[in-house]
């Protein structure tokens, strides 16, 4: 039975003049991938921060894991089931991925341990190696393990294959239908179409800060033929 | 037990990470002990005695430390992003604040050391044992309000601002506070805006273990830099929470 | 389980570090302030005393006497070697290492005439004080009285000036409350030939003499000439803390002086330091004694190029002659550590100047010991007396009849404790 991990109605974030999201509606549901596209500055960022109670935002509701999140805090107990996968800068440049990976193992209470992550992620060779010294790929692939060291419930991706090679990506696509099949809620942003196509269960398409399209795979793409050709013909109009 | 380890880790790897950064720590203990030697014993054209001199440049040796690892290491995880991804985490916020102040007191003691040895080799400074060990427990226990200060700087700077400003009020503040030249031979001004100086403070409150202090009652800086924490603490919370609107 | 050895380690290696740290050397057992030394030829800072042998207790001189006194204390025997109180240095300028150099030629006391009231009250304490100690007493003055601009503004201290003389019993009081234990001002006689810094009115001067009194302490005056002089002594100072050399004093100044009663310290060392410059050589090369880097730094310096009239220097030693005869107490002042000066062996030079000018060794010594004691009323030096701080000077026996034996003490106490 599919219990919605995300709930979100009416969600709204303004810039000064500049809207970045208008009354948004979103749910992800536990053990589904829900793939968000759109361009860059369609405001998936902003989402996501919203979500995570990072700046603050205007909403009618907003649930995760069942609990209303009233304020924009997001107490210790409800950040002990998220993962969250980032575009970031360089992490603390000078810790090896081990001690990374360790560090982020003890924030969570019912996670993995760091050997077992390294284990998971085949992260054996690069386990010494400084964060600041790898390749875009092997980043992505860290911080794709940062993300679920805790096991969580739900798991926020944002853009989770970016620079990664054939086979890295194909590796990552492994992991994320492993954990839906596990029941973790997935958030997937993205705009490489033929990842969502092959990952998602529903799909939402965002254009400059509204929800233009939503639904299931299927009724996404209904008469378009591709989800790349209903993204392009929702995008149009 | 998982939470105790959880700042055992977040401590430790804060202190590996800084002691993989020589470019940093190495310049930042070497500053105050050349100050020390250079304007605290050959140039000491001061009325200090080597005690003295050895007391105030410990206590400008120890409130840089706190400020910049705060204030640099703050403003580059926020620049970075690496704190956002902390934040985001189940990391209790005190864990990063402790485990920042947990690695800038190892900082700390070992200036306090190095800086001890040099005024005991160097400047024939002696004290009784009790002394030494209550001057290094007044040293690092009051590095917390600049810790703060430096946490406060840190959390509203750039990166790339941090260092320049953090020295801006490092700077000024120990001079004011009579930490380069005794603070009786500043101008009568100077020593009225001391009183509204931490550093002031925490000075006074080390030179009344060797009796060099300007005869003040203990406990008024005791107060003072108890009040100066307080605010502070205050204002990192309000800067915190503003950090997400 | 590594981190906890690596916490232990590093906490063990603090506690090597710190205990390892440099301490004040305590007394040894042996090396108490309590003891009987003798047989020895007692000078008391009077005169020479029939007493061979004295007795101290925990640092205070408790008894003179002619035998061996059976006591249970440790016995320091001497062969007939002379027994002096510590000397007193009543014009220096103390800060640093100061009280701890002058100890090194037996200067256990020194009047401060213009410093950091700070320094002197950290130091007021130890003055009553027998606890074994490294440095000498300090009796000061604290911040000077002087003009805007005038002299002793000139070093960056924030010396409080004064500017009319309905000021000047504020000026005096808060010198008081932070510690000064009498009062020093710097007066230049309006009508003065040299060129010098802004003075204090004779006014003024007479105002501030007068509220250093009305406040029952001794008020002593920095002059450089004598017309200033004459000022200041007409103006009721208790001392002039410089000799002049303008030219010698007249007769009506050394009697005023007299029944005045007012003392001088004529910093004669210093002077010769400016006027000629050969003696501290002489002295040096003759006794060749230990000097420490920072003495030798203030020795070289010099005064530049100042020319002055020979006659200069004759009229120096004249005036503090007349004085002497005319039974005007005369202080021994080295002004250190001004150029030419170091602490504690310009002292011994000024010494070497006063017998120049003709004091018998008696009143030399007496005015480095009981004189400035008397001037300045202080409690519990210069003098061997019961009642008196065990702050001594042994000397070779010759030292009855030649002063250059105090160029090489042989001994000295602090406190009761041999240094």
């Amino acid at each position: 039975m599919a219990v919605a991990h995300l709930s979100i109605h009416g969600l709204s974030k303004s810039y000064g003049q500049h809207r970045a999201l208008n009354d948004v509606d979103l749910t992800a549901y536990s053990g589904e991938v829900l793939a968000v596209l759109g361009k860059n500055g369609a405001g998936k960022t902003s989402l996501i921060n919203s979500v995570l109670g990072m700046h603050s935002y205007q909403t009618d509701q907003l649930e995760l894991l069942g609990q209303p999140m009233l304020t924009q805090q997001r107490s210790l107990a409800v950040r002990q089931r998220l993962g969250v996968m980032m575009q970031l800068g360089a992490l603390a440049a000078n810790l090896t991925v081990y001690e990374q990976l360790d560090l982020f193992c003890s924030y969570y209470q019912n996670g993995f341990q760091v050997a077992e992550l390294i284990e998971e992620f085949n992260l054996n060779r690069i386990a010494k190696q400084r964060f600041g010294k790898l390749s875009g790929g092997q980043r992505q692939q860290v911080l794709f393990a940062l993300a679920v060291a805790g096991k969580p419930d739900l798991l926020f991706l944002d853009e989770p294959t970016v620079g990664m090679d054939v086979e890295a990506r194909h590796a990552l696509w492994q992991h994320i239908q492993k954990y839906r099949s596990d029941g973790t809620a997935i958030v997937l942003t993205t705009h490489y179409i033929e990842e969502a196509e092959r990952l998602a269960d529903r799909v939402a398409m965002l254009r400059n800060g509204e929800i233009i399209a939503a639904g299931t795979l299927s009724e996404v793409i209904a008469d378009h033929g591709s989800l790349e050709q209903a993204y392009l013909a929702n995008m149009q109009d | 037990m998982l939470n105790q380890n959880l700042y055992v880790k977040e401590a430790g790897y804060d202190l590996l990470s800084l002691w993989r950064t020589p470019a940093f720590f190495l310049p930042a203990i070497l500053f105050p002990v050349t100050f020390y030697i250079f304007f605290g014993i050959v140039f000491n054209f001061s009325s200090g005695s080597g005690q003295y001199m050895l007391v105030s440049y410990a206590c400008f040796g120890m409130i840089g430390p706190a400020m910049f690892n705060y204030a640099t290491a703050v403003a580059s995880d926020r620049a970075h992003g690496w704190l956002t991804l902390k934040r985001i985490a189940p990391m209790p916020l005190s864990a990063y604040v402790a485990a920042k102040y947990f690695s800038s007191l190892v900082f700390a003691l070992c200036i306090a050391l190095i800086l001890f040895v040099t005024g005991g080799i160097f400047a024939g400074v002696e004290l009784y044992a009790w002394q030494w060990f209550a001057l290094l427990l007044v040293l690092l226990i009051g590095t917390l309000p600049f810790a703060l200060i430096g946490l406060l700087l840190g959390l509203c700077l750039s990166d790339k601002g941090a260092p320049a400003v953090v020295n801006l009020v490092y700077l000024p503040m120990a001079f004011l506070s009579g930490l380069w030249v005794p603070i009786q031979f500043l101008p009568e001004t100077a020593q009225y805006i001391a009183y509204g100086l931490p550093a002031y403070h925490y000075a006074q409150l080390a030179h009344a273990v060797i009796g060099t202090s300007q005869g003040h009652s203990i406990w008024l800086h005791v107060a003072a830099l108890v009040g100066f924490t307080i605010l502070l603490t205050v204002l990192v919370h309000w800067r915190y929470q503003r950090l997400s609107h | 389980m590594k981190k906890i050895l690596l916490l232990l380690a590093a906490v063990v290696a603090v506690l090597a570090i710190v205990l390892n740290l440099p301490t004040p050397k305590t007394a040894d057992v042996a090396n108490d302030n309590s003891f009987v030394i003798g047989p020895v030829n007692i000078f008391d800072g009077e005169k020479w005393r029939e007493e061979k042998f004295v007795v101290v207790h925990e640092g205070w001189i408790t008894k003179l006497s002619m035998q061996r006194p059976d006591l249970d204390l440790p016995y320091r025997e001497t062969q007939g070697q002379v027994l002096m109180p510590g000397l007193i240095d009543a014009h220096v300028h103390v800060w640093g290492e100061a009280l701890q150099q002058s100890l090194n030629f037996g200067v256990t006391t020194v009047i401060d005439m213009f410093g950091d009231p700070n320094f002197l009250q950290q130091h007021k304490a130890a003055r009553a004080e027998t606890r074994q100690a490294k440095h000498a007493d300090i009796f000061g003055a604290g911040y000077l009285v002087t003009a805007p601009n005038g002299h002793g503004t000139q070093y960056g201290i924030p010396v409080p000036t004064l500017s009319e003389p309905s000021a000047a019993p504020e000026a005096v009081a808060k010198r008081l409350d932070s510690g000064s234990d009498f009062i020093k001002i710097v007066y230049t006689h309006a009508g003065a030939a040299y060129q010098h810094a802004p003075s204090i009115s004779y006014t003024e001067l007479e105002a501030t003499i007068k509220a250093a009194h009305q406040a029952q302490h001794l008020a002593v005056v920095h002059v450089a000439d004598h017309a200033s002089a004459m000022d200041a002594v007409k103006a009721g100072a208790d001392g002039l803390v410089h000799g002049f050399f303008d030219r010698p004093a007249n007769d009506e100044l050394v009697q005023l002086m007299r029944s005045n009663g007012t003392f001088i310290i004529p910093t004669m060392a210093l002077y010769e330091g400016m006027l000629r410059g050969e003696l501290n050589d002489d002295l040096l090369t003759a006794e060749n004694p230990e000097l420490p880097a920072s003495a030798k730094a203030s020795l070289n310096k010099s005064f530049g190029n100042t020319r002055f009239p020979a006659h200069f220097y004759n009229n120096l030693l004249l005036t503090t002659e007349r004085l002497y005869q005319a039974g005007v107490p005369i202080l021994a002042g080295s002004d250190a550590p001004n150029p030419t000066t170091a602490h504690g062996w310009s002292l011994l030079v000024e010494l070497d100047m006063l017998q120049r000018a003709g004091l018998p060794l008696e009143s030399v010594l007496h005015a480095a010991t009981a004189a400035p004691a008397k001037a300045f009323a202080l409690p519990h030096q210069g003098r061997i007396a019961d009642g008196m701080k065990a702050d001594l000077l042994l000397l070779d026996a010759s030292a009855t009849t030649n002063l250059r034996a105090l160029f090489h003490p042989q001994a000295v106490w602090k406190n009761g404790f041999e240094l």
